[in-house]
């Protein structure tokens, strides 16, 4: 296809989405700058609403992303699709394409340093793969943020985890645990992506998720706020101690 | 009181708790065949268990292939006429936690809300009483040969 051939396609494609679809998609904003694909969401859009008017969006994302890079026209950019759009994503520019099955909402708005917790397979997966998140070969206590992220995630290399199996297991109390302990201790807004069906794998045992979950709340005295989607401090007034130690309570 | 909840087996003559790993970013199967077994510092160091001083327990990383039973364990108690899973028993507060996940009921007995269900803290002797029950775990290993499937552990005297 030639490039004039291209951005005859192009033209067709934007004007038929931005005209056709503008009274529906008020809400969504989309941009296309000269070296930039990305989209916005409101944040104080409900995730109702967003499930239904941002898929489309999405979709169409995804297939111009497919299009423009079979095209290769993304060489006339100063970097290509794919760079630029998960270095927005890395710096909260953006969103994610992948929805967070808890129906969190993670917009340009989140705080730099933000700590994504959720199920691996399910939801992030997905992140980890729209960021580019590097792998973590050696533990670091204070989990520093990747350079050129914003959000912190916690992607053990397989190489890492096996050298806790290999010395006798005990990650999640070495790594997950501590990783969570510092989200705490950092007082980092701690967002929840995954839906709660997912604290619990088949055999009714607690996920990774679960117990990091369950630290927030048994250990911490946190409590998932269901319009957020954010695990948060613990409200005044419930009987059931903030600082309850879920070992003791469960082994006395 | 000891309140239980989880994968057991017995393994070098003493009931083991089993969980599993699960990391985020993992991608090798190999790891699923994986679980942490342990068992309360009491019973002292058996070979290959490292100890985890802050948990008060001895663990260590063992195959399923290696594990020849399991069961399953469940709490159960009766509180203001209802049966209700329990979680745990906290020696300081001499409580149980009792958990459900019905809205109505939680509501109707005050019951705080968590992540994946209600709890509530009462005394041991607001239940009427307190069972074990055990059944078959997802292993697909055969229980223990003579253990009871349901064992009462507290009987209220006074209801």
């Amino acid at each position: 296809m030639t490039f004039r051939k291209f951005i005859k396609h192009i033209s067709f494609v934007l004007l038929t989405f931005l005209f056709g679809a503008q009274t529906s998609y008020a809400k969504t904003e989309l941009s296309l700058p000269q070296n930039k694909i990305y989209f916005s969401i409101e944040q104080n859009q409900s995730f109702q609403r967003l499930e239904k008017e941002v898929q489309p969006n999405i979709g169409f994302l995804q297939e111009k992303f497919r299009f423009v890079m079979s095209e290769g026209v993304s060489a006339q950019n100063n970097c290509n699709f794919s760079e630029c759009f998960v270095g927005s994503l890395a710096n909260g520019g953006g969103s994610f394409s992948h929805i967070p099955t808890s129906g969190a909402v993670i917009t340009s708005s989140a705080k730099q340093g933000t700590f994504l917790i959720g199920s691996y397979p399910t939801d992030l997966v997905h992140i980890l793969d729209e960021l580019n998140y590097p792998k973590i070969n050696q533990i670091d206590l204070s989990f520093p943020v990747p350079q050129g992220q914003k959000f912190n995630l916690l992607n053990i290399s397989d190489d890492l985890y096996q050298q806790y199996l290999n010395s006798g297991g005990g990650f999640f109390s070495q790594v997950n645990g501590p990783w969570i302990d510092a989200a705490v201790s950092q007082g980092r807004d701690i967002v929840v992506v995954s839906d709660f069906q997912q604290l619990y794998n088949a055999a009714g045992e607690l996920t990774g998720f679960g117990k990091e979950v369950h630290r927030l709340e048994w250990i911490h005295g946190y409590r998932f706020d269901s319009n957020t989607k954010m695990m948060i401090p613990q409200n005044q007034g419930t009987s059931l101690p903030a600082k309850t130690l879920q070992s003791d309570y469960t082994h006395n | 009181m000891e309140i239980r909840k989880g994968v057991y087996t017995f393994y070098d003559g003493i009931e083991m708790l089993i969980v599993g790993y699960y990391g985020h970013g993992i991608t090798n199967p190999e790891i699923e065949n994986y679980r942490k077994i342990s068992y309360n510092k009491e019973f002292g160091s058996l070979e290959g268990f490292k100890l985890d001083d802050k948990a008060n327990i001895f663990f260590r990383n063992i195959n399923v292939n290696e594990l020849n039973n399991a069961f399953k364990v469940e709490t159960k108690g009766r509180y203001k006429d209802e049966t209700f899973s329990l979680w745990g028993y906290n020696k300081n507060r001499n409580v149980v936690g009792v958990i459900t996940n019905d809205d109505k009921i939680a509501q109707k007995l005050d019951f705080i809300e968590l992540s994946d269900f209600y709890i509530k803290e009462v005394s041991p002797e607001e239940l009427d009483v307190i069972w074990e029950e055990r059944t078959d775990s997802e292993f697909n290993l055969p229980m223990p040969e003579g253990i009871e499937k349901k064992k009462i552990i507290y009987q209220n005297d006074i209801s």
